[in-house]
């Protein structure tokens, strides 16, 4: 029982403290950097690392429902692209991590989450918004930015769980 | 060892990977997504508009969510003339030629696309 409730309420840490930085960089204005780094996505490595898959999925599909509420994005098509973006990222990292952590660390993994939710996002954009094949000129653009972005997110998942299992020790 | 500290070897194959890929295809995707196109597309949110030539000069009005965009074929050369966009990107994208691109006005929805017409034998989809 005891071990149960430890468990619930270090889950509604994570997901609070990946909530309050998915909105906190949702309702950050995007005029000079056009990409968005996805820290929150911290969170969700950190945990799928710690506690496991199942835990980084609730983190992860919780914080993006509960993000967009607060920054009012809910139902919108950024939430969608986000929705879209998170969870097929989340899947990626999940299977990454169990076929081949021995070849890529968090550093990897990170970059593969990074590059999915922003392929997957351009495919939602395509299917759902936009439909014209030119969006998908953005595809180079968005891969460097997702290589960018995914090895700092992946540097710091690294620094977290390194500490966090220190701690624990 | 200071290269393997922060990540794998793995790790930074994938990095390096990656961007030979999106270098790559900086190169090769906007010569497959559009190009030597002779005909103007311009959609309106999913719906198109119509497929013009560039060969003729002539004035294309559009009309979306918040109003008329005016899309002017001069030259061989389409352009974004007036729009009733807060920001007026569209107009500041330029001009799209043969060489193939696009110029879009996101919120009035938009699209203005130089293509190869279609070989196919249909002449539009609707949906």
């Amino acid at each position: 029982m005891n071990d149960r409730m430890q468990n619930l309420s270090r889950l509604a840490l994570l997901l609070a403290l990946a909530t309050v930085i998915h909105t906190a960089e949702a309702v950050l204005p995007i005029t000079f950097v056009w990409f968005r780094f996805g820290f929150a996505n911290i969170i969700g490595l950190a945990t799928l690392y710690l506690f496991g898959f199942k835990d980084a999925l609730v983190v992860t599909i919780g914080r993006i429902f509960l993000g967009s509420l607060f920054a009012g994005l809910f139902g919108s098509p950024a939430f969608l692209l986000s929705f879209a973006g998170g969870t097929s990222s989340i899947l990626a990292m999940g299977l990454v991590h169990r076929c081949c952590s021995r070849v890529f660390s968090e550093t990897g993994i990170s970059v593969v989450g990074a590059v999915v939710h922003n392929a997957a996002q351009l495919v939602v954009a395509y299917l759902l918004l936009v439909r014209n094949t030119g969006i998908f000129l953005l595809l180079p653009l968005m891969l460097f930015a997702a290589v960018g972005t995914g090895f700092v997110n992946g540097l710091a998942t690294r620094f977290l769980v390194a500490h966090f299992r220190k701690v624990k020790n | 060892m200071i290269i393997t500290r922060y990540a794998t070897i793995g790790d930074w194959a994938l990095v390096a990977a990656l961007i030979v890929l999106a270098t790559a295809l900086l190169f090769v995707l906007p010569a497959s997504v559009v190009s030597g196109g002779t005909a103007v597309v311009v959609h309106s949110g999913d719906r198109i508009v119509g497929r013009y030539s560039l060969e003729k000069d002539r004035r294309v009005t559009v009309t979306g969510p918040l109003g008329t965009t005016v899309v002017q074929i001069k030259g061989g050369r389409a352009h974004i003339e007036a729009s009733p966009c807060p920001h007026k990107t569209c107009s500041r994208m330029g001009e799209v030629g043969s060489e193939g691109g696009l110029l879009v006005c996101v919120p009035n929805e938009v699209t203005v696309s130089v293509g190869s017409e279609r070989q196919d034998g249909i002449d539009a989809v609707s949906r």
